[in-house]
């Protein structure tokens, strides 16, 4: 097999490239050189994939939500060949799954004539695994990683009633994504913190409630694979499921009733489990 | 119910015609790369009229906002035989009312000010007494949303419908605890669902919510919600640089060339060519007075640029040198608020170029020619900083000839537009992009003709009306063979008819392309060398009640075909309303894949469009 050399970019939202670090390390893995192009600010997302073969090129201007201001391509390195990681490049790439990512770079890689290369594969659906950072803040009690934070997101559509969470699970604290509408000591706001933050207070939650694909992403790691989540109003019948693997917990409600019986059912799993099992032995 | 049938093409061709720059639904897909001349997406404008229109006949309807060009009242004429619309901006309202109407349409009123005013309230009752569609779409905050419903909700008739827009989470940037989707959302928690009903909602993410009035409302009445504010959004009304400032909320704001008052979520919308927003209004005038200087050294930069004027562009460097270093901090913010807009894109990316940003000034004009093909000022100026500045005259050639095939791409988008509207293709004219041929087999090709005769395209058709005479129209796009089949009424058997085309360089017997013993099939057509396969990179498929047979008889000749247009009936492929997954299945083992189902004037029928994924 020939050495390679890849520049990885994609031109859409920052968020939507969490889900691309299987791919480098999936391109890692085999006989190849990676160069990401990122936006300025952008560096956390594969800041620690960085080593002897893979480096960042950072573009000298931010993103903005929706995404790079400016074509990252122009940024490829001479000798590197450029592969873009969108998935809606394709009509039938457009799902936010892992066989949707892989099948876009195998097609890119096709494309450019770099038939030895294999298109990442993996029998267990990989997950973005954002590396842990210590915390402004730890749970000291159960809590609901609430996913207030909103991203353009065209299938979605939710409201949250906190009022109603509150009740439902009156011994949680709620961590929430985005300022809260009401006040209330156990809405905690965690709306200025890193994404990498957010990641990491994710493995730490009880529940993880979200709505929009984009921002939900930081919580796609290995600690959250069996965790129960739900996410809301975002339409599974029309659009693919987000990042499914097989066992995925995962639940899709479109409604606030629906999510208040999701909730007020786990609340009840929780407090049936043995003491052993609750305590995690 | 065939009244909304027959008004859906003509909204359609609305649309497609758009006014003053505005063009086309909104998209879901991309919100921001063109001007929606109706800011919904179809589908959702669409569900929303069958559903009103299936209540009962559409006389009057009240919309209060007029939207950014109007198209939408248009729209609303071909339906309903009077409609009046609110909006505070007089500039809106000037063009509304000039298009021909429907058939049954009689008025077009406009009334002056915000929905929920006395006056206009006033105005509205004596102009519609019993509304049978109230639209509200005058706000993006839920207290001015409220108030509109508050006030002007008891005109509807009882059975007539209420729709609200929501836009709330199309812009999450404006995100504020006062959104109307909060508003719709007490709307069904707090007034409906004590009296036993709901919303129904339209559309995901950009949705139109509706409900039907009954006896019980009495909205005036109702405890919730709690009246408009007295203080009004917007507190000043400046002219600063040829800018309008003002305030919205927590937010300053300055429009050149917008709506007055401009909003927050209307600034991230772009609804005014270039707005900056700032958190406090001293910081706001310091960005005008400094974007003045910008403007005027970037204008003359590019004029520079453009006319290869190099010593005059190089005199210009010296004066950018000067400008203070804290202003590219403010422009890359005003780039991440309204990313898309020319105006902005235009002027920072040769201001940067001036600075000797070369890379950075490069990519950000090459946005503009993303967004504006037809901006020959920024072509050139970019092909001469490919040129000199950057010395890569590759690159430059490059530009060009990108340039070049996009503005085919658009000139074929054009054609079909305008050729092909009320079919199915019309909707996604990007599937002939890059195409030479096409095949119809059915009845409408007089339309592919004439958009394959503009395109240049090279067609093949054949009509299963035995009547059809279409096939003496002369072909630009090269001379064809036509045949005909049909199926006969009186025993339902397919059956040959002869081939009398009177022009072309082939003539001989039909070929019929549907698999019945006896009947030569698209694939048998491939062998005997009488179909080419790049005959067929786009196929056309009109046969209703024999498309199962043809489809079989088409095995080979599908492997063929990159897009895929088929009428199919639902009773036939269809189930629970989804296409039958069958078929479906069957065509994605043919390697085409399902990219969506248009709607037809025969409610029992869709054309499905599939494409072949490009590698």
């Amino acid at each position: 097999m020939t050495h390679r050399a890849l520049f990885l970019y994609d031109n859409g939202p920052t968020l939507r490239r969490v889900v691309q670090r299987p791919i480098v390390r999936a391109l890692l893995a085999q006989d190849t050189t990676l160069a990401l192009g990122v936006a300025s600010g952008d560096e956390w997302l594969f800041a620690d994939l960085v080593g002897p073969r893979c480096r960042l090129v950072v573009v000298p201007l931010p993103a903005s939500r929706k995404g790079a201001l400016v074509d990252l391509r122009r940024w490829c390195p001479p000798d590197h060949v450029a592969i873009d990681c969108d998935t809606n490049a394709y009509a039938d790439t457009r799902s936010p799954d892992w066989a949707a990512q892989t099948t876009v770079v195998a097609r890119r890689l096709a494309a450019a004539g770099l038939h030895d290369l294999q298109a990442p594969a993996a029998a267990t659906v990989p997950m973005a695994d954002l590396p842990a950072v210590a915390l402004p803040w730890t749970p000291a009690r159960p809590t609901v990683y609430l996913d207030l934070d909103r991203h353009v997101d065209p299938q979605v559509h939710f409201v949250f009633d906190l009022p109603r969470l509150l009740a439902v699970l009156p011994d949680h604290d709620f961590a929430c994504t985005a300022p809260p509408a009401m006040g209330d000591p156990r809405l905690v706001d965690v709306s200025r913190w890193s994404p990498l933050a957010r990641a990491t207070l994710s493995t730490c939650c009880d529940v993880l409630v979200g709505s929009c694909w984009l921002p939900f992403v930081l919580t796609l790691h290995e600690r959250n694979r069996d965790r129960a989540k739900v996410v809301c109003g975002f339409d599974p019948f029309t659009y693919a499921a987000l990042w499914d693997y097989p066992g995925n917990p995962l639940e899709h409600v479109a409604t606030m009733d629906e999510l208040a019986g999701f909730l007020a059912a786990h609340r009840r799993r929780h407090q049936t489990r043995p003491p052993a099992l609750a305590a995690g032995r | 119910m065939t009244t909304v049938l027959r008004a859906l093409p003509a909204i359609d061709e609305l649309a497609r015609r758009g006014r003053a720059g505005g063009a086309c639904y909104h998209d879901h897909q991309d919100d921001s790369r063109y001007e929606p001349a109706i800011e919904h997406p179809r589908h959702v404008l669409h569900e929303l009229l069958t559903e009103v229109a299936g209540r009962g006949p559409l006389r009057t309807v009240v919309e209060v906002g007029a939207g950014r060009f109007g198209v939408r009242h248009e729209a609303l004429r071909q339906l309903a035989r009077c409609v009046v619309t609110v909006d505070p901006d007089p500039e809106r309202l000037r063009p509304l009312g000039h298009e021909p109407a429907g058939p049954d349409t009689a008025t077009s009123h406009t009334v002056l000010g915000h929905g929920h005013e006395p006056a206009v309230v006033a105005e509205v009752q004596r102009l519609a007494p019993g509304v049978d569609l109230l639209l509200l779409d005058g706000s993006d905050r839920y207290a001015a949303m409220a108030a509109a419903w508050r006030a002007l909700a008891g005109l509807v008739r009882p059975g007539g419908t209420v729709a609200i827009v929501d836009r709330s989470q199309q812009w999450p940037e404006g995100r504020r605890d006062d959104d109307v989707d909060r508003f719709t959302f007490d709307l069904a928690e707090r007034y409906l669902r004590p009296r036993g009903r709901s919303l129904r909602r339209h559309g995901t993410t950009h949705n139109v919510v509706t409900y039907v009035r009954t006896d019980d409302d009495d909205e005036a009445a109702a405890r919730w919600p709690e009246p408009l504010p007295s203080a009004p959004p917007w507190v000043e009304d400046l002219a600063v640089a040829g800018f309008r400032i003002g305030q919205d909320g927590a937010h300053w704001l300055a429009g050149r060339g917008g709506p007055t008052p401009l909003g927050h979520r209307a600034a991230l919308r772009q609804e005014a060519p270039l707005a900056f927003v700032a958190e406090t209004r001293e910081a706001l005038l310091e960005r005008l007075h400094g974007w003045s200087t910008v403007e005027t050294l970037a204008t003359a930069g590019l004029a520079a640029l453009a006319n290869a004027a190099r010593t005059r562009f190089t005199a210009l460097t010296a004066a950018a040198a000067a400008v203070p270093a804290g202003t590219t901090a403010w422009l890359v913010d005003a780039l991440q608020a309204t990313p898309r807009s020319c105006a902005l894109l235009r002027t920072v990316g040769a201001f940067w170029l001036l600075q000797g940003q070369h890379d950075l000034g490069a990519a950000l004009l090459r946005q503009v020619i993303d967004l504006d093909l037809g901006d020959t000022e920024v072509l050139r100026a970019l092909a001469e900083t490919e040129t000199w500045l950057r010395g890569d005259p590759a690159a430059a050639r490059a530009l060009l000839t990108t340039v070049r095939a996009r503005l085919a791409d658009r000139e074929r988008s054009r054609v079909c537009l305008q050729e092909l509207r009320g079919h199915a293709l019309w909707t996604q004219p990007r599937l002939l992009h890059r195409h030479d041929c096409l095949t119809w087999i059915g009845p409408g090709g007089e339309a592919g003709i004439a958009a394959a005769a503009r395109l240049g395209m090279r067609m093949l058709w054949w009509p299963n009306d035995p009547g059809a005479t279409a096939a003496t129209t002369p072909l630009v796009g090269g001379p064809d063979q036509h045949g005909t089949w049909w199926r006969d009424p009186r025993d339902g058997t397919l059956a040959q008819r002869p081939w009398t085309a009177t022009y072309g360089r082939e003539q001989g017997r039909a070929q019929v392309p549907v698999a019945v013993d006896g009947v030569r099939t698209l694939d048998d057509l491939l062998a005997s060398g009488a179909l080419t396969p790049e005959r067929l990179q786009v196929l056309v498929l009109d046969v209703p009640g024999a498309v199962h047979e043809v489809l079989r008889g088409a095995a080979r000749a599908l492997q063929a075909v990159q897009t895929l247009c088929v009428r199919i009936h639902h009773q036939a492929v269809f189930a629970g309303g989804e296409p039958h997954p069958a078929m479906l299945g069957w065509l994605r083992e043919q390697g085409l894949h399902l990219l969506g189902c248009e709607a037809t004037d025969d409610p029992t029928a869709a054309f499905a469009l599939l494409q072949r994924p490009r590698p």
